[in-house]
């Protein structure tokens, strides 16, 4: 009976969920006689959606520990201090952030088994497995699936454990809207995996009109699903942005925030801003699609471009929302595991803020080849030229980290060297399709496929796991096998290069991206592509049996067992529910490694006031 | 200013005093861009932003106190202990949202200039529009003397005050239904201008929807007087939304109906 107790609210939401979906029906079905419509499939699934989405929420805890307040009720909150608290509408930023990370590390393998019916498809030309709008459904999957992992694992995830911890503060800002934040995710993996059974989508994930317009229902679920999580991303942003500016510690200035801790500012203000623009193109769609309004139906005065336009505008500062908490980790672990103070602090902190603002203004290097107006090409091309001396100065940042530093090997860094290797290689192929006349060549090829997972994957999900390992002893209190990640490392690096350089040069071949079929020249060298892509799948295989492994056995972890200077490392392994044993008050620099003399970065309140 | 003295009524009549100057400036920049808008055939639009512009910085200075944000007249500056934020912490977490919100309202402007220009059908009811555009900057007054009289302990006139407000808004739906059923017969949602002009009132409505039930709940748990000098948050919130509600509607009117 115990063990059943734990999933009520999850059981309650599912109810909520029936119910509203069985209001949202009739609604429709009452418009759809109001309004003499034929055809209310979609107007069933928009509707009866969106009163489920309310539904399911509410049961799963919304009202029981928020709601009620509205209507002058006692709130309850969940009580529950073991394992069960995971499946509850739980206010600790700890519990909330282990929810975030479970999911999205599934959601990862989910993903990149998708990723592997692809290369299955590809291995050879000619149509083996799957139909083109079953390969574009499948790959479009793949794409959100992955952007939703680059997007939240970070910030949702890590961010969420670690951001209160590494200020010093008990929770963050407004708890119940981080619960919420997190409860609002399970719809939108329903929903997409719903969408095979809705005749799929083939738009791919930036789901253009006119075509996201006319195809399948499935497209509808993508598209609310879409909607939903960047409403989940909305609230996260909010929520980061004001526990870092109020609820630092004293003494925790600006510039002695952990540079992880900026990085995740810089990349909420990316979310809070940037991500209404994205749900208003996706909303445009779903007009169109529902209610019958032209945005983009050209004979009516509508253009496709406004949604490139819109939706651009979000999901190019998006790679930004992932990279940027990325760099964060990487310039973490790097320090602590070179044992030497940040190289160029304040200049990483002024790189990470200039990304910030440089990402809004170059979306339209994704429209080079769309029609659009000519003298939009050159103000975009340099803009997007204009961010690579940012970035740039963060990648030095953690070169001058390294340089002379006594660098420990292990996993967590070497991932992080991984990524010094493969970002390199992503960012001067960039160039190329930043540049309009090489792009107009590479945009439409797999050059442009590898360069992208030369960024996201060989820089975000490389760092993603270097943060894993590194904050995994922290998070879980156990010790992974260091043989065992090393093992991960040397795989998942050397497969992705045979997966991905090869890529570069078919593209430059002429192998187009994003269709299911090829010209027969590019075989052989699919084949290869697809024979390494499975190995460097096979490689997650050894972290999965790590992590599982070492959490329910492992040795238990010291509560810094790096030794390093940065507050959630200066208390207990997992740290208790209220963070610190006693107020921090912060005194010196994170990162003061090797300085002679140099003060504790922290330390309780009690003992060091009056400093 | 206004913060010196909580308990006597100078304060709070100095405050609704500003309430109703602020109101008349905007009463006056709204009906000058209706008179603009309505005589000139074309070449307003950049008269109605520079009169959109300081009519919307009047809402976000006085209505909605964007000073607070970095003045320490609150005292917020140093909060009692480590990990509480209070009051300070809520309003900036309200302020990010509005920031947030006020992207979707950019990017619903840009639509509109993107799609169609500055085209404006002969069809619209300008009439109407300007009738419920004052009903909304009015309720914004009724708002901010709620917000006032919660902050000097009038509760008599903190419940008045939400009752009009939230009157006012019921006001206005009526207003946009109204047009709404005239605009189906002019300009039909799958028309070119219908699409932008359905979506953009639309929106908005929803909002002021989502605006009313906030002050509903507010009004609601404010009944038995539990909001008073330092102690009115949800009240300060709810309003502030309410004041954005109406400073989108500040930028929307001209965009909608008097750009030529």
């Amino acid at each position: 009976m115990a063990a059943l107790s734990a999933f009520t609210a999850i059981g309650r939401g599912l109810l909520g969920a029936a119910i509203g979906l069985a209001i949202g029906w009739g609604l429709a079905l009452l418009l759809g006689a109001l309004t003499g419509r034929e055809d209310l499939t979609q107007v069933i699934i928009a509707v009866g959606y969106l009163v489920a989405l309310i539904g399911w929420l509410l049961g799963v805890g919304v009202w029981s520990s928020w709601a009620r307040e509205w209507l002058r009720l006692p709130t309850m909150e969940p009580t529950e201090t073991d394992w069960r608290r995971y499946f509850r509408f739980s206010l600790d930023h700890k519990v909330i952030g282990t929810q975030y990370l479970v999911t999205f590390v599934v959601l990862m393998l989910l993903a990149g088994a998708l990723s592997m019916l692809v290369r299955v498809e590809l291995a050879a030309p000619g149509e083996d497995l799957m139909d083109p709008v079953a390969y574009n459904t499948v790959m479009g999957l793949h794409g959100i699936m992955m952007v939703a992992v680059g997007v939240a694992t970070i910030t949702g995830g890590l961010a969420n454990y670690l951001v209160p911890l590494m200020i010093g503060a008990e929770d963050v800002a407004f708890p119940r809207v981080n619960a919420l934040s997190y409860w609002i995710v399970p719809p939108v993996a329903i929903l997409l995996i719903l969408t095979p059974f809705f005749g799929g989508f083939d738009s791919g994930w930036t789901a253009y009109p006119p075509l996201s317009v006319v195809n399948a229902n499935g497209q509808l679920l993508f598209l609310l699903a879409f909607l939903t999580f960047g409403l989940s991303s909305i609230f996260g942003g909010l929520n980061f942005t004001t526990t870092i500016l109020k609820l630092r510690a004293p003494g925790m200035t600006l510039m002695r925030m952990p540079i992880f801790v900026w990085s995740v500012l810089g990349a909420s203000l990316i979310a809070v801003t940037a991500t209404q623009f994205v749900a208003f193109g996706l909303l445009m769609v779903i007009l169109d699609r529902v209610v019958g309004t032209s945005f983009f139906d050209a004979s009516k005065g509508g253009d496709p471009l406004l949604y490139e336009h819109i939706f651009w505008f979000y999901s190019h500062p998006a790679v930004y929302v992932m990279i940027l908490p990325g760099f964060g980790i990487e310039l973490e672990v790097v320090s602590h595991f070179s044992r030497k103070p940040l190289f160029g602090y304040k200049y990483v902190v002024g790189s990470i803020l200039a990304i910030v603002f440089l990402s809004m203004i170059v979306w339209a290097h994704h429209l080079f080849t769309s029609g659009m107006q000519e003298f939009l090409l050159i103000p975009f091309m340099a803009a997007t030229e204009l961010i690579s001396i940012p970035t740039g100065v963060i990648f030095l940042a953690a070169l001058g980290t390294m340089w002379r530093g006594r660098l420990r090997l292990t996993t967590p860094m070497l991932f992080a060297l991984g990524v010094v290797f493969n970002f390199l290689i992503g960012g001067v192929t960039g160039i190329f399709l930043a540049d309009v006349p090489t792009d107009i060549h590479l945009q439409e090829n797999y050059f442009t496929v590898a360069h992208f997972h030369y960024t996201i994957m060989g820089g975000e999900i490389f760092m993603i796991m270097a943060g894993l390992y590194y904050w995994f002893p922290k998070i879980t209190g156990r010790m992974y096998s260091e043989t065992l990640g090393k093992i991960h490392f040397v795989t998942m690096f050397a497969f992705f290069q045979l997966t991905f350089i090869p890529m570069f040069w078919v593209g430059m071949q002429g192998m187009n991206r994003r269709v299911a079929d090829y010209d027969a020249e590019f075989g052989d060298l699919n084949q290869i592509i697809s024979i390494m892509s499975y190995l460097l799948g096979a490689s997650f295989i050894v972290m999965v049996i790590n992590m599982v492994r070492a959490w329910f056995g492992g040795k238990r972890a010291a509560g810094n067992p790096w030794g390093a200077r940065t507050l959630e490392w200066q208390t207990t392994s997992p740290p208790p529910v209220e963070n610190f044993d006693e107020p921090q008050r912060v005194t010196g620099d994170p990162y003061g490694y090797g300085t002679p003399g140099a003060p504790a970065h922290s330390g309780p309140m009690t003992e060091t006031a009056g400093n | 200013m206004v913060n010196q003295d909580k308990s006597g009524s100078t304060g709070l009549n100095r405050a609704l005093w500003l309430g109703w100057v602020v109101i008349a400036a905007l009463f006056v920049v709204e009906v000058v861009e209706y008179f603009v808008g309505v005589a000139m055939d074309s070449g307003a639009f950049l008269f109605m932003v520079l009169l959109a512009v300081p009519g919307g910085g009047l809402i976000v200075w006085y209505f909605m106190h964007v000073k607070q944000l970095w003045s320490n007249d609150h005292a917020d500056a140093a909060p009692a202990e480590p990990g509480h934020g209070g009051v300070g912490m809520n309003r900036l977490g309200l302020w990010v949202f509005i920031i947030s919100e006020s992207f979707l309202f950019a990017a619903l402007l840009s639509s509109r200039y993107f799609l169609r220009g500055v085209e404006r059908p002969d069809d619209l009811n300008q009439l109407l529009g300007l009738g419920i555009s004052v009903v909304l900057l009015l309720s914004s007054l009724t708002a901010f003397r709620a917000e006032a009289a919660a902050e000097y302990g009038d509760q008599g006139r903190f419940k008045r005050n939400m009752l009009f407000t939230l009157g006012l808004g019921l006001v206005f739906l009526v207003g946009v239904s109204v047009e709404w059923a005239e605009a189906f017969r002019h300009f039909p949602p799958d028309s070119a201008f219908g699409t932008i002009f359905f979506t953009m009132t639309g929106i908005h409505a929803f909002h002021v929807l989502t605006g009313m039930l906030v002050l509903g709940f507010v009004y609601n748990m404010g009944r038995d007087g539990c909001y008073g000098p330092g102690n009115y948050w949800g009240v300060e919130g709810s309003v502030k939304y309410w004041h954005f509600v109406d400073l989108a509607w500040v930028l929307i009117y001209p965009t909608l109906y008097l750009v030529s």
